[in-house]
């Protein structure tokens, strides 16, 4: 039951990216949760991780931020080691599990103070970056709260405050937006782009695709354990298509025009999209290109009303790229 | 109503016949049977009835077990649903209250009454080894029958009523208190009242006080099993002990089931008046409260489970209050010389430093198995050691008040203060200290392997464990003796021991450390 291995290239020792997993594997019991897996997030991205429910995310996460030990493979943080220096690596993440975390008895500001003493920092460096974190998660009013008596949404930002407070250069975020209601994610969301833009890398685990997709520069998709892709958004809009596929919408009634443009040099296929004025032509890019295309499409004489390139839906992608455990 | 009330208690059993501890429960305690049955054989050529001490040894050993279950087990059956907020669920699946209590406590108590079941293949050995009958064992189960139910609808009604495993428990340990302590303290105040001249000797209170001593006696099962194991025993298994505990497990029942929706209405643990006033509290006291110095782990421990100063000062004052009445009765009431009271305040101190310490290690990893906190924890650059070491470091001060007042109480006893230093110098006094350093890091451990009942559970290890060496303790007391004879001092063979205790307390310590990392991971 071994997984199948493949060589991944290693990455830059000299400008390391904030996480480089390579063939990881880790099992419980018969069962592999994560199987030879390898990625890696680009320092200061805004990296989302997403796949079905049980698809190993959480146990990557966990390797990830030192809670875990690899049975197998290799993750480095900033370029160290997360079994041989877990310690220093610690001291440069901050991890949000997917439940909430808290000493329900503590007043908001005792619970960040509490973590800031525990990370060794001063009374008054504690002051100075409890008030930012509070202000940048928009909780400074209610800093003497007690937290058990604050709402879901409101324990998550205190969570993600709390991950801010020893300043982390990397945050690992496992399904922070679940249970949220639509605002308080909106809002969940805005401060992660905000912190990005304060120069943090940011991995964050979700099980909803289009949830990620504004937000993040790249994605790593992961299902039954395995990875199923890494890489930019535009890359996965992409990713299996095996010809360029355009769409194209006709004035006027052109019931040959499929058969016409089939015709054409480099074409591989050309359908008319279910008896409307719009048609899919897909083509060999070794043989012809987007110009080309379009200067013999117009070649043939019919009025041409748009021209676009057809994309796929990115929960489309997923679907084709996850299994969702029935593999 | 049946149809929820088997559904789950259906599902009880199979979730209970699934689990491996269960069943190794139940073989570690036919072990224990067994045990005292090699031992009776054993013994039976130097003393005399081996039956009736094999049946004294299980009958006892039985009731110490059912009053932990009444602790434990018992008092956690719909808390622990209100804890994982599934008794709103149970309810909406159209589970009545006499539904999910009888569904709840049925199973328990079948899982218990299964235990004693096990046990009758050696009682009726028992009987075969002499110096008891038939009537005796049926007697002593009845006995423990009728308690066990009665302890398990008090803790069905403490689970009810607190929101909390924790405090259903505690609750239900103090009507343990009450319960097996009555007789002792009605007596108490009626000789103090007399001795004091403040009621008069054969007179209607003290008529009263005497009469009701006495009902407290009949309905005591442990009482009750003293005069089951005297030689003639010939009464009826249901006695007033049976018939009171039958009843009073009904009426436990009854006000249960009447005041089950009033008690679980607002089931959330996260909201209501607890919340507000917490918050009040905090408010108060977040003033005077200091920062997080250099140990953040100790900090916590010591103002969010031991409580801060206000407890402290409160303690203090109250264990003050406690010194000066004991002072005050003794002289008042018992006619006592004042040396007396100071060994009473030095015992009842001590008993407070064994109850709180035991309290404190009992929650140590359990408040964070319960709000999910163990990873975050974990995440703190430092070692598991020194967290562990904080938690202990925290919870130590919460211990001050009682060592001042016992102090006190030492210097008022004048066999006090060589007491303590026998207790500081020898190591047979250590003894004592390092089986009850032993047991608080057993509590400690079982507060991260279980989720409810770290304690009883590790009373009850001990108390198997104290059962085991006294069966099977020759081997180690003949070491003792040896030492003993070699050296001239039975304190070396003592030496020897608390070596060996003190061994098993850092091999436990280091298992600890590593099952907090194997926890935070998972």
């Amino acid at each position: 039951m071994n997984p199948s291995s493949s060589e991944p290239a290693p990455f830059d020792t000299a400008n390391p990216p904030a996480i480089a997993v390579r063939n990881l594997s880790q099992s419980f019991g018969e069962r592999w949760a994560v199987r030879n897996a390898s990625f890696d997030v680009a320092a200061g991205s805004l990296h989302g991780f997403v796949g079905p429910n049980g698809a190993g995310k959480t146990t990557t996460l966990k390797i990830v931020c030192t809670l875990l030990e690899p049975q197998a493979g290799t993750v480095h943080v900033f370029g160290q080691d997360v079994v041989l220096a877990s310690r220093d690596v610690r001291r440069r993440i901050g991890f949000m599990p997917d439940h909430f975390s808290m000493y329900r008895r503590m007043s908001v500001f005792e619970y960040l103070d509490f973590f800031g003493a525990a990370y060794g920092l001063t009374v008054s460096h504690r002051d100075q970056v409890i008030k930012d974190v509070l202000a940048l998660t928009d909780m400074y009013t209610r800093r003497d709260d007690l937290i058990a008596g604050l709402s879901r949404g409101m324990q998550q930002r205190v969570s993600l405050a709390r991950v801010l407070v020893s300043d982390p250069d990397l945050l690992l975020l496992d399904e922070p937006a679940s249970g949220l209601d639509p605002r308080a994610r909106i809002e969940l969301m805005e401060i992660l782009k905000e912190l990005q833009g304060m120069g943090k890398t940011i991995f964050i685990s979700s099980h909803i695709l289009a949830e990620l997709a504004e937000l993040c520069d790249s994605v790593t998709i992961i299902d039954g354990g395995r990875i199923k892709f890494s890489g930019s958004i535009a890359a996965l809009l992409t990713h299996g298509q095996e010809h360029p596929t355009y769409r194209l919408r006709v004035a006027g009634e052109w019931p040959d025009f499929a058969q016409r443009l089939g015709a054409l040099q480099g074409i591989v296929n050309a359908e008319r999209i279910e008896e409307s004025n719009e048609f899919r032509v897909s083509f060999d890019s070794a043989v012809c290109d987007t110009n080309l295309l379009l200067r013999n499409v117009l070649d043939v004489g019919v009025p041409i009303v748009s021209f676009n390139e057809e994309k796929r839906h990115l929960n489309e992608a997923f679907m084709d790229l996850t299994t969702g455990g029935f593999e | 109503m049946f149809a929820g009330t088997l559904a789950m208690l259906h599902r009880a059993l199979r979730l209970d016949a699934r689990l491996l501890r269960t069943h190794l429960f139940r073989v570690s305690f036919a072990l224990l049977m067994y045990l005292s049955l090699l031992y009776a054989w054993a013994s039976s050529s130097l003393v005399g009835a081996p039956g009736l001490r094999l049946f004294e040894t299980m009958t006892y050993l039985n009731l110490v077990l059912i009053s932990l279950a009444g602790i434990s087990f018992f008092a956690t059956a719909i808390t622990e649903e209100k804890e994982e907020d599934t008794l709103g669920l149970l309810m909406l699946a159209g589970i009545n209250p006499v539904g999910i209590l009888l569904g709840k406590s049925t199973s328990r108590l079948l899982g218990t009454i299964l235990l004693l079941l096990v046990q009758l293949p050696f009682t009726l050995l028992a009987i075969t080894l002499g110096g008891v009958t038939i009537e005796q064992v049926l007697a002593a189960y009845c006995s423990l029958m009728a308690y066990m139910v009665l302890l398990a609808n008090v803790g069905m009604l403490c689970s009810v009523a607190y929101r909390r495993g924790g405090t259903a428990s505690a609750a239900v340990l103090l009507f343990l208190i009450v319960y097996f302590t009555a007789p002792l303290v009605i007596r108490g105040i009626q000789f103090g009242l007399i001795n004091g001249a403040v009621i008069a000797p054969r007179g209607d209170v003290d008529r009263f006080f005497t009469d009701a001593a006495e009902w407290c006696v009949n309905i005591s099962v442990f009482y009750r099993l003293q005069t089951i194991m005297r030689t003639g025993f010939a009464e009826s298994p249901l006695d007033n002990q049976v018939q009171v505990s039958l009843a009073g497990a009904l009426a436990f029942f009854a006000v249960a089931w009447i005041g089950f929706h009033h008690f679980t209405r607002d089931s959330k643990i996260s909201t209501g008046p607890r919340v507000e006033f917490l918050a009040r509290f905090i408010g108060l006291g977040r003033k005077r409260r200091p920062r997080p110095g250099p140990r953040p782990v100790a900090w916590k421990e010591y103002h969010f489970v031991a409580g801060g100063l206000p407890v402290q000062i409160t303690k203090f004052v109250t264990y003050g209050l406690v010194t000066g009445l004991v002072f005050w009765a003794a002289d008042r009431y018992y006619n006592y010389p004042l040396a007396y009271g100071g060994q009473y305040v030095v015992w009842a101190m001590l008993g407070l430093i064994v109850f709180e310490s035991s309290m404190y290690a009992s929650v140590m990893f359990h408040d964070e198995w319960r709000d999910r906190t163990l990873p975050v924890l974990a995440m703190l650059p430092v070692r598991p050691s020194t967290i562990l070491t904080s938690k202990m470091l925290g919870c130590a001060p919460a211990l001050i008040p009682a060592l001042f007042w016992l102090l006190v109480g030492c210097a008022i006893w004048p066999d006090g203060l060589h007491e303590l230093v026998s207790c500081l110098t020898l190591p047979s006094r250590w003894f004592y200290a390092i089986v009850f350093l032993l047991f608080l890091t057993l509590t400690i451990f079982f507060s991260m392997v279980v989720r409810w009942g770290a304690l009883p559970l590790a009373l009850a290890v001990m108390a198997g464990g104290a059962f085991v060496s006294s069966c099977c303790g020759w081997p180690i007391l003949g070491i003792m003796s040896s030492v003993s004879r070699e050296t001239g001092s039975t304190e070396m063979g003592f030496l020897l021991v608390d070596g060996v205790i003190a061994t098993l307390i850092f091999g436990l310590q280091y298992d600890v450390r590593r099952r907090l990392e194997i926890a935070s991971s998972q």
